[in-house]
């Protein structure tokens, strides 16, 4: 499912929040137009606003095994607690539907900070409390805690941000999101300050115009003792790391990316990617081989991954004939103007589609390939912020970077 | 279709080609008994061995039978040394396309009695080309030496000629082989020989020793990764094991093949131990040539590590700051290290698939495994052991520096 939506006003997140698990949750939404039908019904100061000619809602491809909620947390009108929401999303496992994990978006201060969090591991089996988008704001669904915890669904595994998603400021500013869910990922994307057709403004590099994009996606299973017995939950997300920063340009560059899996050193914040949970599986003397909880791993695509390659560089050999040992690797992208790469028949020049994939090298788990299982591609090429094209009969969107177009990467999303 | 040939005696490499010619060729031989069927139906001469054969000790399976694979021998010249051997494949996608494998010593050019072997490449022979087999050859039933040479078929088109293979000197494998593997698909042909006395499993004692041991050797189609290599492009998906120049008789799986990174850029393009047919150049550039480019050297990937990047066995896992690598062994020379079974509770070994790349010319390159059901092996084994994986049965073929590191190739009984 693809969603655009440009506001021609400042939106609050928990607007934004409640539209965006509407337009999911209400599955008689399947465009604009029924979705402007559908609107008639929601609460006025959540749908002012709404830019219908310029949004664009696709629901080809439906996530109807998503589950979806938002919820006030605590159901105050006023003091503490009153702008405290959760926006939550329970995913299955594609080959492995009784295991579910939560994605949460969570409001938690009174300056409406907004943290990502993620869970697996259930305890709560109830459906997960949302509000109508016909209620006013501040009203609640639900006992005041579920699992002891305020308004939270609660798994036994789960990690939270350090880092805003959205600051006091920027969450109140929100002028458009893009989003694309399946039920196998959920990629989410915020501009902010100006409203344009495309969705997309000027500013780049800067949280305050400019949130995500933020990826989270099921991989498919690379390794034989990959498997959903073994307890692994084949999901990776971009790493929680400085404000409203999600995939990013370093995560292409030699520095900030290659200590990735390291057991033993590193600095998790730096790291783009993260897994759920790996089995590890390095060659050892002994049988014991423990699961891991959210890992700090590496991605990269075919045979090149950042935790050996800086993958916009290239890395030649010396070309002498005294060097045959020498390591020696290509690039994954190209950053600079003009560079294109073959049509398939060789006769044209174009863009890269790049599958992507993640791994953990240092523990011996070779991952998986999230585009096989969700469809997204890192697209290398020159474009602008919003672009689509048609590659085998399906369209793309191509979201861009946190850090912008110039690198000339993005993430081609498909419009289905 | 997987074949053992042990031997009580030596014989040479020229009958040894005259003999692995005449199996691929006829269908019939499908096992040992079949073979010495065979052998007395077209009055095999000596040369080819059969009447030396170790039976109990060899073993011929046709399960997967290469019913479009050719060989044809002939002989340039009346002396040991001197035969012309074509095996002629055709590409899994693209049927309509041969390559072909020379296998040659070439007396006939008035060399010394040493001379070499060569292991050569082509897109096309000047004879016969679809048909080889159909030619003249020289008969099962003639001796070495005898003055009937077949029809002279050469490589044509692309080619590609090797440095040497081994020596037919005194104490040299081509005068002294005593155990033949191989393994020959519609999709791969690989050999490994053992010169001098051999045990049940074909192997003796003695590896890292071009008078004793050489292999890996052959050719192996591999599924294609990257968009623009396809049939339309001309591409063959084929990559072979190339003649080194500081060592031309070691074939796969000498140290430097697991413990070295093979630098693609390089101009030294002999120490890496695969060619491929050919490639597209097809790196991003301004402009809108891709060229492609015939018998570039490339990099061998095992498991999810290509050697462009390290080798294998290289691992930097305690990375201290951000930009550190941080990678782990792959495959792992060290006594008693184990992989995990799929279910975690148990340890055991490592199969792994077997690819290559080039990623310095743009190529993702392909997989070799996906094609011929050919693994790495990682683990404790003896040489010739064999496992069984799923449905299959593996045999365990030790890299030209033998077994002591823990990496053998395993090749399907089938």
């Amino acid at each position: 499912m693809y969603i655009k939506l440009v506001w021609s006003q400042d939106k609050q997140i928990r607007d934004v929040q409640r539209t965006v698990e509407e337009c999911i949750h209400n599955s008689a939404i399947t465009d604009t137009t029924t979705a402007e039908t559908a609107s008639s019904a929601w609460l006025a100061s959540i749908k002012a606003g709404i830019d219908w000619d310029n949004s664009e809602i696709i629901r080809t491809v439906d996530p109807d095994q998503v589950e979806t909620g938002v919820n006030s947390r605590n159901g105050s009108t006023s003091g503490t607690y009153h702008n405290w929401y959760n926006f939550m999303l329970r995913f299955r496992i594609f080959d492995d539907t009784d295991t579910k994990y939560l994605i949460q978006m969570e409001t938690r201060d009174t300056n409406r900070n907004t943290y990502w969090k993620m869970g697996f591991g259930e305890s709560y089996t109830a459906n997960i409390p949302r509000i109508s988008i016909g209620q006013a704001d501040q009203q609640r669904n639900g006992s005041n805690t579920i699992n002891g915890a305020d308004n939270n669904v609660v798994f036994s595994n789960s990690v939270s941000t350090t880092e805003h998603l959205y600051s006091s400021a920027s969450a109140v500013n929100i002028r458009a999101v893009h989003v694309y869910i399946t039920n196998t990922c959920f990629i989410w994307h915020t501009t902010h300050q100006v409203s344009t057709p495309s969705g997309y403004g000027t500013t780049y590099g800067d949280s305050n115009y400019h949130v995500g994009p933020y990826i989270f996606s099921q991989y498919s299973r690379y390794d034989h003792f990959n498997k959903p017995s073994n307890g692994i939950v084949p999901v990776a997300f971009n790493n929680f790391r400085e404000i409203g920063q999600g995939f990013r340009h370093t995560d292409f560059e030699r520095n900030n990316i290659w200590e990735g899996s390291s057991p033993t050193g590193g600095n998790v914040d730096y790291c783009g990617w993260r897994m759920m949970n790996i089995p590890d599986v390095y060659p050892r003397v002994g049988t014991s081989y423990p699961l891991v909880r959210w890992q700090r791993c590496n991605w990269g695509s075919g045979v090149l991954f950042n935790d050996m390659c800086d993958l916009n560089t290239g890395g030649l050999g010396n070309s002498s004939t005294s060097y045959p040992y020498n390591t020696s690797y290509g690039h994954l992208v190209r950053n600079e103007s003009y560079y294109r790469y073959p049509s398939s028949d060789l006769t044209e020049i174009g863009f890269a589609m790049h599958p992507m994939q993640v791994r953990a090298s240092a523990y011996g788990y070779a991952g998986g390939s999230m585009t096989d299982i969700s469809g997204f591609y890192l697209f290398n090429g020159d474009y602008q912020p919003g672009d689509e094209f048609t590659y085998n009969s399906k369209a793309y969107h191509i979201i861009p970077i946190w850090n912008g177009y110039t690198q000339r990467v993005g993430v081609a999303i498909p419009k289905e | 279709m997987y074949i053992k040939l042990n031997f009580n005696s030596p014989i040479t490499a020229k009958g040894m080609w005259r003999l692995l010619t005449d199996i691929v060729n006829t269908s019939s031989v499908t096992s040992i008994a079949q073979l010495q069927a065979r052998a007395t139906a077209a009055s095999y001469n000596s040369a080819l061995g059969v009447s030396v054969l170790d039976a109990d000790n060899s073993e011929i399976i046709r399960t997967v039978d290469p019913v479009n694979t050719q060989m044809h021998i002939a002989t340039p010249g009346t002396e040991d040394y001197s035969w012309d051997c074509i095996i002629q494949q055709r590409v899994h996608d693209d049927t309509s396309t041969y390559y072909y494998g020379h296998m040659e010593s070439s007396k006939e050019n008035g060399g010394n009695d040493d001379d070499q072997a060569k292991f050569n490449v082509g897109t096309a022979v000047t004879v016969g080309g679809g048909n080889i087999s159909g030619q003249s050859q020289l008969a099962p039933s003639v001796s070495n030496v005898d003055d009937f040479r077949g029809s002279n078929i050469n490589l044509t088109g692309q080619t590609y000629t090797g440095i040497n293979w081994f020596h037919h000197d005194a104490g040299g494998l081509g005068n002294n082989i005593q155990s033949i593997k191989a393994y020959i698909t519609d999709e791969c042909f690989v050999w490994s020989v053992y010169g001098g006395a051999v045990g049940s499993t074909g192997y003796g004692t003695t590896f890292n020793s071009g008078n004793s041991y050489s292999g890996l050797r052959g050719m192996l189609q591999y599924r294609r990764y990257d968009h623009f290599n396809n049939p339309g492009n001309s591409i063959i998906p084929m990559c072979w094991i190339q003649d080194m120049d500081d060592l031309a008789r070691c074939g796969f799986g000498r140290d430097a093949h697991w413990n070295n990174p093979v630098n693609t850029n390089s101009a030294l393009t002999t120490r890496a131990p695969f060619r491929a047919m050919n490639i597209v150049n097809a790196s991003p550039r301004i402009g809108s040539t891709y060229p492609i480019e015939y018998f570039p050297h490339v990099a061998h990937m095992i498991g999810m590590r290509s050697y462009e990047q390290q080798d294998a066995d290289y691992e930097s896992r305690d990375g201290s700051g951000v930009t550190d690598v941080s990678v782990g062994k792959v495959i792992d020379s060290r006594a008693n290290y184990r992989h995990p079974s799929s279910d975690l509770n148990a340890n055991g070994y490592g199969l792994f698939p077997l690819g290559w790349s080039n990623t310095t010319k743009g190529n993702m390159g392909g997989n070799f495994t996906d094609i011929t059901n050919i693994y790495i092996f990682n683990g404790d084994y003896q040489p010739g052991d064999e496992i069984g994986v799923g449905e299959k049965v593996y045999s365990l073929w030790p890299g030209y520096h033998g077994y002591s590191n823990r990496f053998a190739i395993a090749i399907p009984k089938e």
